[in-house]
């Protein structure tokens, strides 16, 4: 599984084009947290950094694959299929880890440096971002081994599109304190565990369509 | 006999086409060419006994292990060559080692420098920069490196010039050296058969019409240009297949030996591989 996570990072990471778009979206964000710091701002970048970035591996290295006719070499190496499905969700994990790092120390900057939030506000909505990014990386992934690259893309856009919607909407709906609210707190107890099923799940899924792909 | 590979009853159903109940099998130290027309079944023949298709079968085993419990441990052993380079062209050859080193447990990085030493392929050039040519090296250099025991080649040669092909057919060779090692080779090009296959197997709409040593096809089949009155004396077991030309028959013979003894002053070309293909693809049976 080593080898795929490998080349998959290399294809995001070692491609220049693929690099460029990840460095102007990490300019973009930064520059975008340094300069428009409200309270809404603050919930949108906290979500959004590892939802948008956690699942972006696959994009980038489903394309290339697909332009490389990869998987039928890949399907030769000694690996079972369930692993070759199972190295890109891996991937997606190492990479929502790490943008999940960047937005709580984005998160407890704006509690001890800009001093916009208190601490458990910031953890609250940093929690939701893990149930969030994690369900979204389920959706999106099952997309992309079901129905490739072109459409795949196409829902990771909408999907975001849409999501970013329900945020602007549920904040006039329900208050934007509703993020934050103790409610919201005491309801992460149930929905953290409900995402990680739902990632298992999406990945349980993505094994039996791989399978069905190759069959 | 220990075999790289053997294949017992082996089907594939896709719509439309069906690979019907393929056996045989390929002793270690020898190289097996596949051949038959576009849509014969090669790619998928080798696609179901690598496990990427799904087929049923009695028995599929590789290097005497049976594909369906120990495919891991068999692909550690086992490379496949397609005919175009699967990976990215923005990756560079050390790239390409780098990765693989952490796909094969017994991956050998200095005998990949070395190979791509041998076979001019710059370490650092992306490949969208290399020929056709280099690309398919790229390949065999990134599949030897492993110290594969068994070599599938999926129509490998067919884009390559006849120098690459012939420095391909030099490597398969060395290869075959080690009585460990053994080659199935599917391909379309039959005069490289010629050069190096030990067994043809020849499969034409998804049936196994024969499997013979290379000494076999040339003892056993020839070529014979007749009139109707030899033409209805030949017995119909022996004819593999005819063509009726405008006021002769030609006709390919699959019992070369016996017939030459009754019919000691015809003529009787050798068939190639080519030949033998041609004959059952666009002659006629006898019924």
């Amino acid at each position: 599984m080593k080898g795929i996570i490998l080349k998959d990072l290399y294809e995001n990471f070692y491609i220049k084009k693929n690099l460029a778009s990840y460095i102007f979206g990490a300019l973009f964000i930064g520059l975008a947290m340094i300069f428009i710091n409200t309270y809404y701002t603050f919930i949108l970048y906290t979500m959004f950094l590892s939802i948008i970035f956690g699942s972006a591996p696959l994009e980038a290295s489903c394309e290339q694959d697909e332009k490389a006719n990869f998987g039928k070499l890949q399907i030769t190496f000694p690996l079972t299929k369930a692993e070759i499905v199972l190295s890109k969700y891996l991937l997606s994990l190492i990479c929502t880890g790490i943008s999940l790092l960047i937005s709580l120390i984005y998160a407890l900057a704006n509690v001890y440096f800009w001093r916009l939030v208190t601490l458990r506000e910031a953890l609250t909505v940093w929690g939701l971002s893990i149930c969030g990014s994690l369900v979204f990386t389920s959706v999106v992934y099952v997309c992309y081994f079901l129905l490739g690259k072109k459409i795949g893309t196409f829902i990771y856009v909408a999907a975001a599109i849409i999501l970013a919607g329900l945020y602007g909407s549920s904040t006039v709906l329900f208050g934007i304190e509703s993020y934050t609210s103790m409610d919201t707190a005491v309801r992460l107890w149930f929905l953290l565990p409900a995402s990680v099923v739902i990632f298992a799940l999406s990945c349980l899924l993505s094994i039996q369509i791989y399978k069905k792909k190759f069959s | 006999m220990e075999y790289a590979i053997e294949v017992r009853n082996l089907t594939k159903r896709y719509k439309g086409f069906t690979l019907d109940d393929i056996s045989f099998a390929l002793p270690r130290g020898t190289v097996m060419g596949l051949i038959g027309e576009n849509g014969a079944g090669k790619s998928t023949l080798i696609n179901s006994i690598l496990g990427i298709a799904d087929s049923e079968s009695s028995l599929t085993a590789i290097l005497g292990l049976d594909m369906k419990t120990h495919s891991k441990k068999i692909k550690e052993d086992i490379a496949v060559i397609f005919n175009d380079s699967h990976y990215d062209i923005n990756l560079t050859p050390k790239i390409i080692g780098h990765i693989l080193s952490k796909v094969y447990k017994n991956w050998d990085g200095p005998l990949f420098t070395e190979y791509l030493e041998r076979f001019n392929l710059p370490e650092e050039k992306k490949i969208k920069k290399l020929s056709a040519g280099m690309r398919v090296k790229l390949e065999f250099a990134a599949a030897l490196s492993h110290h594969p025991k068994l070599l599938i080649l999926d129509e490998a040669t067919s884009g390559l010039d006849p120098v690459f092909r012939d420095e391909i057919l030099d490597i398969l060779r060395e290869f075959t050296e080690d009585e460990d090692h053994a080659v199935l080779m599917s391909s379309h090009i039959t005069s490289d058969l010629d050069k190096i296959a030990d067994y043809i197997a020849y499969l034409h709409e998804g049936k196994m019409q024969f499997i013979k040593t290379y000494d076999e096809i040339r003892s056993d089949y020839g070529i014979i240009t007749c009139g109707q009155e030899l033409f209805d004396t030949l017995s119909r077991y022996d004819i593999a297949a005819y063509k009726k030309e405008p006021c002769s028959y030609r006709v390919l013979v699959k019992n070369r030996t016996k017939l030459r003894q009754i019919f000691q002053d015809i003529p009787m070309e050798n068939a190639s591989v080519e030949d033998i293909m041609l004959f059952y693809v666009k002659g006629e049976k006898v019924k």
